[in-house]
């Protein structure tokens, strides 16, 4: 019972299907403001998913296939930009945020601490 | 002639909060009464033009007065009345009129509800009417709803198809009202400030807080259940940036409501919750610039404009004015108690305060990187739900595992020994609990881990309940007795019980998002009419597909026929609408709930021999997100209504309730 349930067996999908849905979410509908492929009803976004689909089963790694959209419509086609370029900057910043988050929480955390003692 | 009618009416109410304002600012400097009331009655009569010009443009709409250009670009003789409704806030300039109307009722309710020598609430009027009058302004000179268009046409532009849902009643104004809703707590946290009367006004901003808080928490839900139902991709959230941008307020108003506990508990964190609010102010009014600039792009943009640079100025004055208030007050603002050891729960709370204001800042930054990389490098980028998953879920599962310790540790210090002895067994008992609900609905182990803290916590506030409900020996033992001894406990502690029942919603919400993202499973099928498939338990059988055409769309209807365990459920429809003029589809997808577990089914393309592809999706645990957003209203509503709330004053500053 125990191992049933820290082992994921209930999908019975395929291992090309679930590379699938990942890829999907991550890459953009490039005519669409704000939606992945996976959430838009254009006609181009259905036809990505066929070519994603297609080129999984042709055997493409991921890599390749993202690869292969960027050089054809820019790095605007990815949902999230990636951890290098122009986006290693918008990776950085949420360690930058939580940092300042903790030296909030310390300077909080003492400062008060101090007024007491000198009050 | 109803064009210059509503013309007047918001020309007028503009004029009339403007004479209040000053004659309340007057007022309280010479300190004359009869200059406060003049105020009041003014502030009323704004109200009751406002409500009027309301009308005015429903009533356009409804006659489809055409003259009037906003009516003509936002609705059509096809249009069914009730959605003029919904037409009435489709586009910018009418959804200003709404703010500004809502603005107005809260407006009132807050006037209404102090005496007209109370100086805290004068003063903090007086940053309400200021908001009140920027939109006004905005509206009535910039964006006026009931400009006449050059010619009249003969039948309007129409409706954007996707807004034609039931959930778009209520979803827009609700968070519309939520997010200019935020100016209240913002003011009368600056009122307290300027007057130095803390303590009396304390229950006042807590009871603000939380009821915006909980019309913002029950706009988010409409939304994302609206983007269920209709936008046909069997998601609920996508992180898109109108959803940041109201998200961004509720997660600040979150910390704050916390942060407030503590200041009435324990008073501290004075100076650290007028920043929270301010903040929160600074998020709302991010979110209506976002909204209405367009300078990112979303699939909101309704009411997208060229008014952003207003909102952008009247953000970066506020902004600025509070700070330097906030540094100019911080002297009077320090609190003269402290934070005595880690292990407490103004420590924890503190964590929790931090946390969310990083996944406030976050978002904040990954909706406006874009912004910076097109005007500093020319790039175009998307930052979209990769960035955001991998970056907020950690910290709100963190913030998850603060909920379920928290409310249950005891304030000023425990020992790390003595706190660990009486929670071993609960512990235990909860990781028992998940392991086996979990394999009851063969979950995956994140979904095991969030029933492990969703047990954790739920088995401790009923273990509390039991302490003080049916464990005291004095009152009778009978059933009634003790259901009567219920309201009245729960009463006497209406904020801390309302609070616990908000979490017990929100940890539901989290184990239906994690049900979702880990136990959710898609796939495509090309079915013919009277063609079978089997998905996971489910067997499913496509009977064919009805279309019909209306004078603005033609409809889809694919029937379909679903057993689950070979138990047959009952013929089920997905629809989709197309929309010529507008060259848009909506879907309205077929949503089987059986138990807690969603068939999603919606169908995208038709053939001519009616075969047709169709996106399925089994959605487990997603009502729990729906239901545990009804158990946080409910627990809001306990938390701030006067019924539940009778003996709040006696039990106020009588020390900690544990």
């Amino acid at each position: 019972m125990l191992v049933s349930c820290f082992y994921n067996q209930q999908t019975n999908l395929t291992e090309n299907e679930i590379r699938y849905l990942n890829l999907e979410t991550k890459i953009k509908c490039p005519i669409c403001p704000a939606e992945t492929i996976a959430e838009s009803n254009t006609k181009i976004a259905k036809d990505l998913k066929n070519f994603i689909k297609t080129k999984i089963d042709d055997g493409w790694s991921d890599k390749k296939i993202t690869e292969f959209l960027v050089s054809k419509y820019g790095i605007e086609i990815l949902a999230s930009p990636e951890k290098k370029g122009i986006g290693l900057f918008l990776w950085i910043i949420p360690i930058i945020i939580l940092v300042i988050a903790f030296i909030t929480f310390i300077i909080l955390y003492f400062n008060v601490r101090e007024k007491r003692i000198y009050s | 002639m109803l064009g210059p009618l509503g013309d007047l009416l918001i020309k007028l109410s503009l004029g009339v909060y403007i004479y209040s304002l000053i004659s309340l600012i007057a007022g309280i400097k010479l300190n004359d009464i009869r200059l406060l009331m003049s105020s009041r009655f003014s502030t009323y009569s704004g109200f009751v033009l406002m409500i009027f010009s309301t009308i005015c443009l429903i009533f356009a709409f409804v006659t489809h007065d055409y003259s009037i250009q906003y009516v003509a670009d936002h609705s059509s003789n096809a249009l069914p009345m009730i959605y003029t409704w919904i037409a009435f806030y489709s586009g910018n300039e009418g959804s200003l009129l709404f703010i500004c109307a809502s603005l107005a009722v809260l407006l009132f309710l807050f006037v209404r509800n102090h005496s007209i020598g109370d100086m805290t609430s004068n003063y903090s009027t007086v940053f309400v009417l200021l908001f009140m009058i920027f939109l006004l302004g905005t509206t009535s000179l910039l964006a006026n709803p009931f400009n006449l268009s050059e010619y009249t046409p003969e039948d309007g532009q129409g409706i954007n198809p996707l807004l034609l849902h039931f959930g778009m009643f209520i979803h827009p104004p609700v968070q519309m009202i939520g997010l200019t809703g935020v100016i209240v707590p913002f003011a009368i946290s600056l009122g307290i400030v300027i007057s130095g009367d803390m303590d009396s006004k304390l229950n006042l901003l807590r009871k603000w807080s939380i009821s915006i808080w909980m019309i913002l928490t029950a706009g988010l839900a409409l939304g994302s259940w609206w983007a269920y139902t209709i936008l046909g991709w069997g998601g609920y959230w996508a992180w898109d940036p109108v959803e940041n941008s109201s998200l961004m307020p509720w997660l600040i108003m979150t910390a704050l409501i916390h942060s407030l506990i503590v200041q009435r508990k324990r008073n501290m964190f004075k100076g650290w919750n007028i920043f929270l609010v301010i903040f929160a102010f600074f998020m709302a009014q991010m979110g209506m610039f976002i909204n209405r600039g367009g300078t990112v792009p979303s699939v909101h943009s309704f009411a997208s404009s060229s008014l952003g640079w207003t909102f952008l100025i009247f953000m970066t004055i506020s902004t600025i004015f509070s700070f330097c208030f906030f540094i100019y007050y911080f002297p009077k603002l320090h609190s003269p108690k402290k934070v005595n050891s880690l292990l407490s729960r103004e420590s924890f709370i503190l964590i929790q305060n931090v946390l969310f204001l990083s996944v406030a800042l976050i978002t904040l930054m990954g909706t406006i990187y874009p912004v910076f990389t097109q005007s500093i490098e020319n790039q175009e980028i998307y930052v979209g739900r990769e960035f955001y998953d991998t970056v907020n879920a950690p910290i709100l599962f963190v913030l998850m595992i603060v909920l379920s310790i928290a409310p249950f540790i005891p304030w000023k210090n425990t020992s790390i020994k003595s706190y660990l002895r009486k929670k071993i067994p609960i512990v235990t008992f909860s990781i028992l609990l998940s392991i086996f609900t979990s394999w009851l609905i063969n979950g995956h182990y994140w979904v095991t881990i969030s029933l492990f803290i969703f047990y954790f916590a739920s088995l401790q506030f009923l273990l509390e309940l039991y302490r003080i409900i049916i464990l005291p020996k004095n009152s009778k033992f009978n059933f009634s007795g003790k259901l009567k001894n219920i309201f009245k406990i729960l009463g006497a502690n209406s904020s801390r019980y309302g609070g616990l029942i908000s979490h017990t919603g929100i940890l539901l919400v989290m184990l239906g998002i994690a049900g979702t993202s880990f136990m959710g499973i898609e796939r495509d099928f090309a079915l013919a009419p009277g063609q079978k498939a089997n998905f996971k338990n489910y067997e499913f059988t496509y009977i064919d597909s009805v279309i019909t055409t209306k004078s603005d769309h033609t409809n889809y209807k694919a029937f379909m026929e679903i057993k689950k365990n070979g138990k047959n459920l009952g013929t089920f429809f997905t629809s989709k609408s197309y929309y010529p003029r507008f060259d848009m589809n909506s879907t309205k997808a077929g949503i089987i709930e059986f138990g807690l577990e969603d068939f999603y089914f919606s169908q995208s393309i038709l053939s001519e021999d009616n075969s047709a592809i169709f996106e399925v999706k089994i959605n487990p645990l997603v009502s729990l997100i729906w239901y545990g957003t009804i158990i946080v209203i409910i627990g809001a509503l306990v938390s701030v209504l006067p019924y539940f709330d009778r003996s709040y004053a006696k039990s106020k500053n009588s020390g900690e309730i544990k």
